[in-house]
């Protein structure tokens, strides 16, 4: 057989050298040590002698070329069993191809959901999207969890940071209870109210084309992850109940008419919605227990002298409810500002984690699109929260007896009524209604 | 407390007296001459034919495993080589007058001191193959043995590390009360460095039982001793130190053995250093990196062919009838085949498995070097063919 | 139990070592007759005879080499280096020869019985030449071990421990406590762990780390820190090489801040091997960035010395912005 002989690295880190003479040619017969070649290196010019005996089967440099190291010399054709003399362990061959890549494909993990996704908030994360696809993040495991710690990596606790996001209050997806990017993203897009779920994703999500499928599956990511966590964790722990009642608009619509240009002069959009905030942070100073928090295994309650009121907005990536803070010192020109302020923010996506935060009770104004009642999902942890119909005009009997036509809104009541019993809610109602249907009655308690 | 008086015998003068370089003399030792014949005069150690032939014998291997090895690594069988070619005497004739007990500490040409030890040629080609047989576990370069059973200490690169070594050695020899010595080999270009200063001060003042051994080949890779010192050679600086010194003709074998012998006694009875400067020449280049026909002439490499020290050997074997030139010349065929075989042998044995590379930093493996094997293991099961030399054989 | 200073106890410990076994020897300059020119090895001639307590002539490369060659024949030998900043001349011998004895000779001989000993470290107005730490060279040395001890206590059982360790051991004194830490030290034979970090204090909202006499500035910033209501781990490392990084992970996790003090330059130095381990291996307990109080990146300077120094104002500083990040 023919056996190539390479060129060895005859000079500590030699690349090539000159032939400067063959002392054999093809086919000569050659013996064991015997000078095949002079080479010359940088260094020195050497004589290499055959490690076999044989034939010289092929030169494959000329006189004068400069031959390469670690490539093949020339070929003996020998009946020599010649190992090339190689210190390799036997099973080199073997394992090779098939296992090279075998660890690659063990760090291939099924997709995950990951909200690498655009729905986030600010912090761009697009760009990370190819790198999070392949791997995972979240691979290692902490030694040990702490009581009281949280498991965060530097980036991840920036980012709470600069949310304002307290990082004990987030559950981490991670090993251990880490807390990964995607834990804290979404925290940030979250707090959205229940009822208003199904109709707004629908819009919301690029639904892509799936015409003349039979079905189709898409991960549960993003705001939609958020919000079920949410209202799952709402409905497991607080046993809700529903109270109704309709509310006659007439009055307040007259007094927003008039109020209205006033406002506008001073380029604030007025709606219905300061009203309702302030009548409710009126109403909340006679019962404090609308306004109130349980903690979570139930043994504390907490009374808020702040009415932070939220109301859903829809946003730019998807239903928010951002809260105004302290109501019970605010206006009705203080909170029309800032609500406007605030839904110009939630539609261009610039609303801060602060807004999001905080609230003590919140308002659905779902009647705004439609419906009439609802069931709305208690946003956890405030106590109470509701939703308002559409205002329709409906025929109703008047004091004398005739039908007149009367503008209605219907409201429902949800409340935790662990600590709420009908009676409060009710009565809770009846004076919010109040302030509503005779607006001027809140001038009792203007200060 | 004693009043000292550092100005000891030292005589005054009233002139400006300048001493010059070569005020002593110091001649070399020569009992044979080059063409193996008896100096008249000579006054030859006593040696029986047993041990001259071992000593010629084993010259004469040495030469011809240097010649294999040289070949092995130009067909790149091994990185590296050093040969001894021409200077066989100076190790061999020298370790040829020392006990076995007695340490040897060598620079790295001495090969045929640890082959006049006993050291097997298969012992040669494993460590120079680096395999799992070396009993330097495969960590260094070819021809850095150590054998603590022949009492050779392990080899390293950096030059004249052993000399002050050597002095400590000594010294726990001599408070060990073990009759026995310390050699150490150096050529003259390590003596340059200032650990042979170094060493030899203290060996001197510490009272230590050495033998400072230098081989003055003449060169150190390309440079000649004139551009190496400019003192008279390496035996005035002994003298400077305060140790007894010998020069000798490196290429004389008896001498060379005298020589040796001689220091040896005077070192275990006076307990103190003896330096010898064996005259010499590297007939090889300094190692398989080096050409020496960039910096010498062919000529002046002839003139020192004359004075081989196998044919020296021989020579005066012949004279006296101890030399049979035909069992001669079967012995050399036979050592030219095992010594082929044992490298044919040699190269196919596996290097050790890559658990080894963490043994031995310290006594036992510490956590840091634990984890660093570990990652490694598995580094290599997953690119087995990065690494086919310790693949198959990692767990 | 006496009351010893740092001077002593290592005197005690030679004379404990060289007692019980009678191939320890000391050497070095001045260390015979003179008892070395800080009085750590006084008494040692007269004790054990000048075989094995003796002058070497002025060379360190030669006192070194000599080491090595006597450890190798098996016997003890304590060598004197009598000044940190003159260890570079042996610094061929040590990393080149002493570091790898053991492995380039596949475990057939090794010098696992030399022990250096050098005073190291500033605070004495020695300028250049008498206040390096040069710990930073050597931990580099895969091979050697490097042991740094804090007060007489400490210093007696880890020199008796690296004296008979199977391993080299460079071994580093603080010598600006040599005669101003004192401590009780017990009087019979006794060794201290090797490789093996010691929690000086108790503390749960930063780990303070650091050497030799480093530690006596961590517990000074920690009293500082106290008074605002923080509370300091203290460890102290005491072997540099290899080093225990296990204990400071474990306080890390628990702490999540971490600061570490030595007095050698910031670039290159030991805390930075410490941080880059630890930041590995508790990225995720963290709570803020890994504080390094060392010196100046210059050689060390005289007239500039109090201000060169990371004492306890400038740890005390870098506590509050690790709590504060």
């Amino acid at each position: 057989m023919n056996i190539d002989f390479i060129l060895p690295d005859i000079g500590e880190g030699i690349v090539e050298c000159e032939i400067v003479k063959w002392n054999v040619k093809e086919g000569d017969v050659i013996a064991e040590d015997q000078s095949v070649v002079e080479v010359m290196t940088d260094k020195a010019v050497v004589e290499i002698p055959a490690k076999h005996s044989g034939t010289v089967h092929k030169l494959y440099y000329k006189q004068g070329d400069i031959a390469q190291v670690h490539s093949p010399l020339f070929a003996l054709h020998t009946d020599e069993s010649a190992s090339e003399g190689n210190q390799n362990s036997t099973d080199d061959t073997t394992t090779d191809a098939a296992t090279d890549q075998v660890s690659n494909a063990e760090r291939v993990n099924e997709t995950t959901s990951h909200s690498a996704s655009p729905v986030n908030d600010n912090t761009s994360e697009q760009g990370n999207l190819a790198i999070s696809d392949k791997w995972q993040d979240g691979d290692f495991e902490p030694p040990i969890a702490i009581p009281g710690k949280v498991l965060a990596s530097p980036a991840v606790r920036r980012i709470a940071r600069e949310h304002e996001i307290d990082l004990l209050a987030v559950a981490g997806s991670g090993k251990k209870g880490r807390i990964l990017k995607h834990d804290v993203s979404n925290v940030c897009a979250n707090t959205v109210s229940a009822s208003n779920v199904s109709t707004n994703n629908d819009e919301l999500s690029a639904t892509p084309n799936h015409a003349g499928e039979s079905s189709y599956t898409e991960k549960v990511r993003g705001i939609r992850a958020a919000m079920a966590k949410q209202m799952v964790a709402s409905v497991n722990t607080i046993p809700h109940f529903t109270v109704s009642d309709e509310i006659r608009m007439d009055k307040l619509i007259a007094l927003r008419q008039s109020l209205k240009p006033m406002f506008e002069a001073k380029d604030v959009k007025l709606s219905f919605m300061p009203f309702f905030v302030k009548a409710l942070s009126l109403a909340l100073k006679a019962f404090p227990i609308i306004n109130s928090q349980l903690n979570e295994d139930g043994t504390e309650l907490t009374y808020f002298n702040h009415h932070n009121i939220g109301f859903a907005v829809d946003a730019k990536i998807g239903l928010l409810v951002p809260n105004i803070k302290g109501v019970e010192n605010l206006s009705l020109f203080d909170i029309a500002q800032q609500m406007h302020t605030t839904i110009e923010q939630a539609r261009e996506g610039k609303l801060g984690g602060d807004a999001l935060k905080g609230g003590t009770i919140s308002i659905s104004n779902i009647g705004a699109i439609g419906g009439i009642t609802a069931t709305p999902v208690i946003n956890k942890p405030e106590t109470a929260i509701v939703a308002l119909g559409k205002t329709q005009k409906l025929p109703r009997f008047a004091a004398d007896g005739s039908v007149e036509a009367q503008n209605i809104m219907m409201v429902n009541w949800s409340g935790d009524h662990r600590i709420i019993d009908g009676a409060t809610m009710v009565r809770f109602n009846n004076l919010w209604s109040s302030y509503i249907e005779e607006p001027e009655t809140m001038l009792m308690h203007l200060k | 407390m004693e009043d000292r008086n550092h100005l000891g015998k030292i005589k005054t003068t009233n002139r400006v007296e300048v001493i010059g370089n070569g005020l002593i003399d110091i001649p070399m030792l020569q009992l044979l001459k080059p063409d193996g014949s008896e100096h008249e005069t000579a006054q030859l150690p006593e040696i029986d034919q047993t041990l001259a032939l071992k000593i010629h014998d084993t010259m004469e291997y040495i030469r011809i495993l240097d010649e294999r090895m040289v070949a092995a690594q130009r067909q790149g069988r091994i990185s590296f080589y050093l040969a001894s070619t021409g200077e066989e005497a100076a190790a061999v004739a020298s370790a040829a007058a020392l006990s076995p007990n007695d340490m040897i500490m060598s620079q790295y040409r001495e090969q045929g001191a640890l082959a006049f030890r006993g050291y097997t040629t298969d012992q040669f080609m494993n460590q120079m193959f680096s395999n799992k047989a070396d009993p330097n576990k495969g960590r260094q370069m070819p021809i850095h043995y150590g054998d603590k059973a022949l009492n050779f200490m392990t080899i390293s690169s950096p030059l004249g590390t052993q000399i002050p070594q050597a002095s400590g050695y000594a010294y726990g020899q001599k408070m060990a009360g073990n009759d026995a010595i310390t050699i150490c080999y150096f050529g003259e270009g390590a003596a340059s460095e200032g650990d042979f200063h170094a060493g030899v001060n203290m060996a001197a003042v510490l009272n230590c039982p050495v033998i400072f051994f230098c081989r003055n080949n003449g060169y150190a890779i390309s440079t000649p001793s004139e551009e190496q010192f400019a003192g008279d050679g390496i035996a005035s600086r002994g003298i400077g130190y305060g140790v007894k010194t010998i020069r000798v003709d490196g290429n004389d074998p008896l001498a060379v053995f005298a020589a040796t012998q001689e220091a040896r006694r005077i070192a275990l009875a006076e307990m103190c250093p003896v330096l010898i400067e064996a005259m010499t020449y590297r007939l090889a280049a300094h190692s398989t990196s080096d050409d020496p026909t960039g910096y010498r002439s062919r000529d002046e490499e002839d003139k020192w062919r004359a004075k081989d020290p196998i044919a020296r050997m021989a020579n005066w074997l012949t004279h006296k009838g101890w030399f049979d030139e035909k069992q001669n010349k079967a012995k050399v065929d036979k050592a030219r085949q095992d010594v082929l075989a044992a490298l044919k042998v040699s190269e196919t044995v596996p290097i050790c498995g890559i658990e080894e590379i963490v043994e031995d930093v310290y006594d036992s493996v510490p956590w840091h070097l634990q984890d660093q094997l570990t990652s490694l293991k598995a580094h290599i099961k997953q690119y087995p063919k990065k690494y086919p030399k310790t693949s198959g054989s990692v767990r | 139990m006496a009351k010893m200073n740092l001077l002593q106890a290592i005197n005690n410990a030679l004379i404990t070592a060289m007692t019980a076994e009678e191939k320890v020897m000391v050497f070095g300059e001045d260390v015979g007759h003179f008892g070395g020119v800080f009085r750590a090895t006084s008494h040692l001639q007269e004790k054990f005879g000048k075989g094995r307590c003796f002058n070497t002539p002025l060379t360190e490369q030669g006192i070194i080499g000599f080491a090595n060659g006597l450890a190798s024949q098996g016997s003890f030998p304590v060598a004197e280096i009598q000044f940190g900043d003159y260890i570079f001349p042996a610094f061929d011998q040590i990393v080149n020869e002493t570091a790898k004895w053991r492995y380039r000779s596949g475990g057939q001989f090794d010098v696992g019985g030399l022990t250096i000993r050098t005073p190291y470290g500033g605070g004495i107005s020695g300028g250049h030449y008498h206040s390096q730490s040069p710990e930073a060279f050597f931990a580099h040395c895969a091979g050697l071990k490097v042991v740094i001890p804090r007060d007489p206590y400490q210093a007696k059982g880890l020199l008796l421990a690296s004296i008979r360790d199977k391993n080299p051991v460079l071994f580093l004194e603080p010598k600006r406590l040599y005669r101003a830490s004192i401590a009780d030290v017990p009087e019979e034979d006794y060794e201290l762990p090797l490789g093996k970090a010691d929690l000086v204090q108790e503390g749960s909202d930063i780990t303070l780390l650091g050497w030799g006499a480093q530690i006596e500035i961590l517990q000074k910033a920690a009293e500082m820190a106290l008074d605002d209501g923080v509370s300091c781990e203290i460890i102290d490392l005491r072997s540099i090489l290899p080093w225990d990084a296990e204990a400071v992970i474990n306080s890390v996790m628990k702490t999540g801040r971490l600061l570490i003090n030595h007095e050698a330059p910031l670039t290159g130095g030991f805390a930075s091997e410490i941080a880059a381990t630890i930041q590995e291996k508790c990225f995720l307990y963290l709570e803020a960035p890994i504080s390094r109080v060392c010196g100046l990146d210059t050689p060390y300077p005289l007239a500039h010395e109090t201000e060169y120094m990371p004492d306890e104002t400038k740890t005390y500083e870098a506590i509050k912005r690790s709590l504060h990040y």
